[in-house]
């Protein structure tokens, strides 16, 4: 994010909308960003709309009435003089938008700058997961789903953090969705190295999103657990499976050996999506 | 996205929080229509917030509810209304099971959270990441959840004002204003 110190009054109303707490007031009492741990997820512009005023009156009216000792706190979702606005990224700045802000651009638009960029085609932090799976099938009987989300919640995560579990992930065989965006930053599907060029770059999260066979979660989610230590954020984890008949799945036993928790709540796909995947195969 | 898989609370406080989306996924004739009429039915059970995209037909339409019997009138309506797209209900998921076990639908695929690991120690508390995970996205900031505790506790706003600033930066509409209010209300009687 760029923070235009010559329209900035320095009300700091932008300092706890940022999502990575990495705006502050300086010492020349107006707003500045660390861009090295911005991630480029835009809430601050897009929750703080401009209110048009001239700088210049506010500082005036601001010290005016600061003789009086009385001070105007403007609303706290505007910027008074829209001193904040989002700045052109190239690559590989650009992955941090493409993970952190929601409502980037899922199209090639961004990456002119350089074509050859490898997730042009991507955009978001994962893909539909389960959400259409009674139509794409991509989550087989046997087949255990685990998605892994580094930086959530709330403390964002640079991408060489991402490559310490790929890297824990890879050896044990597990595959690597293909269509989620993080996967194609993945240089070696084999190693779980990532593109060298992208690990230092930080993003509010992402999700490492792979396919096992219900025999391998107890060995997967151990591998997890040792690879947390080694961690410099947190990552939340979900699994998910196709139900048998009888609305049950395999993986609540594995998971409980290897000493999590199921959660009570969760996301439940009630199959009304048509046709179904099962049905398409006939 | 993993989006409404992590959402926080004791059973009693997730017991008012239920999101209903549509995925429109394959090829789907009459989308348009469809999704109009999935907006219908769920607009019609007094959704506490709501995604409605106005950009492509394919995106995620979601509706947030505040109880259980809501949910349940809902699917009952989407399934007599037979409209063909993928339908995934987050929240409690035994009466999630319940509720579909009543209107004669099976559970197709089912997803759990299994928690936070790593430096757990750097987050804020309990409360503050409660509310956090009720965007699907993260886009809540820790501070700005202090910063609305603060104003409640000082009398500046209320908990529902508050809410209502906390709801802003959730562009996927799955932020639940209700349970935002009810933990602010929480946090200030712990002041």
């Amino acid at each position: 994010m760029d923070i235009d110190k010559k329209r900035c009054v320095g009300c700091g109303n932008c300092v706890p909308w940022c999502t990575m707490g990495v705006i502050s007031i300086g010492p020349d009492h107006k707003a500045e960003v660390n861009t090295e741990e911005c991630v480029e997820c835009n809430n601050c512009y897009r929750c703080l709309p401009s209110e048009g005023r001239n700088p210049t009156l506010v500082r005036v009216i601001r010290r005016i009435l600061r003789i009086f000792r009385l001070s105007y706190d403007a609303p706290l979702d505007v910027c008074p003089t829209g001193a904040l606005s989002p700045p052109d990224l190239k690559w590989p700045r650009f992955v941090r938008r493409a993970f952190s802000d929601p409502e980037a651009p899922r199209t090639s638009a961004q990456f002119d700058s350089d074509p050859g960029a490898p997730f042009a085609a991507f955009g978001g932090r994962g893909t539909g997961e389960i959400k259409g799976n009674d139509v794409t099938g991509r989550l087989k009987l046997g087949e255990v789903g685990i998605v892994i989300e580094l930086g959530r919640p709330g403390l964002g995560a640079r991408l060489r953090e991402f490559e310490k579990v790929t890297r824990a992930l890879a050896p044990l065989g597990v595959f690597f969705e293909p269509q989620n965006p993080l996967t194609v930053l993945i240089k070696g599907l084999n190693t779980g190295e990532m593109d060298p060029l992208i690990v230092d770059e930080k993003v509010l999260s992402a999700i490492i999103e792979i396919r096992v066979k219900e025999i391998q979660v107890k060995e997967v989610l151990n591998a997890l657990r040792r690879v947390q230590g080694d961690l410099a954020t947190v990552m939340s984890i979900g699994i998910a499976a196709r139900c048998k008949s009888d609305s049950s799945v395999e993986y609540p036993a594995p998971a409980i050996e290897a000493g999590f928790t199921l959660s009570l709540n969760g996301k439940c796909n009630v199959g009304l999506g048509r046709p179904l995947y099962e049905e398409r195969k006939i | 996205m993993t989006n409404t898989l992590h959402r926080r609370g004791t059973p009693e406080e997730l017991e008012h929080d239920y999101v209903v989306k549509c995925f429109p996924a394959g090829k789907q004739e009459g989308l348009p229509e469809k999704i109009a009429i999935f907006r219908r039915i769920a607009s019609s059970h007094q959704p506490v917030n709501a995604r409605l995209p106005n950009g492509t037909v394919r995106e995620v339409n979601e509706f947030v509810f505040d109880n259980p019997q809501a949910v349940k009138s809902v699917l009952s309506e989407l399934k007599a209304a037979d409209l063909g797209i993928s339908i995934v209900v987050s929240g409690l998921i035994e009466r999630v099971r319940t509720c579909c076990r009543d209107v004669g639908l099976p559970f197709h695929t089912v997803e759990h959270s299994l928690g936070v690991l790593g430096r757990t120690e750097n987050l804020p508390s309990t409360g503050i990441v409660e509310i956090a995970s009720l965007c699907g996205h993260g886009m809540v900031s820790f501070n700005l959840i202090e910063k609305m505790v603060y104003q409640v506790k000082l009398g500046r706003l209320t908990p529902r004002q508050a809410s209502i600033y906390l709801a802003k930066p959730c562009t996927c509409g799955s932020f639940n204003p209700a349970r935002a209010e009810a933990i602010l209300e929480r946090l200030r009687a712990r002041s």
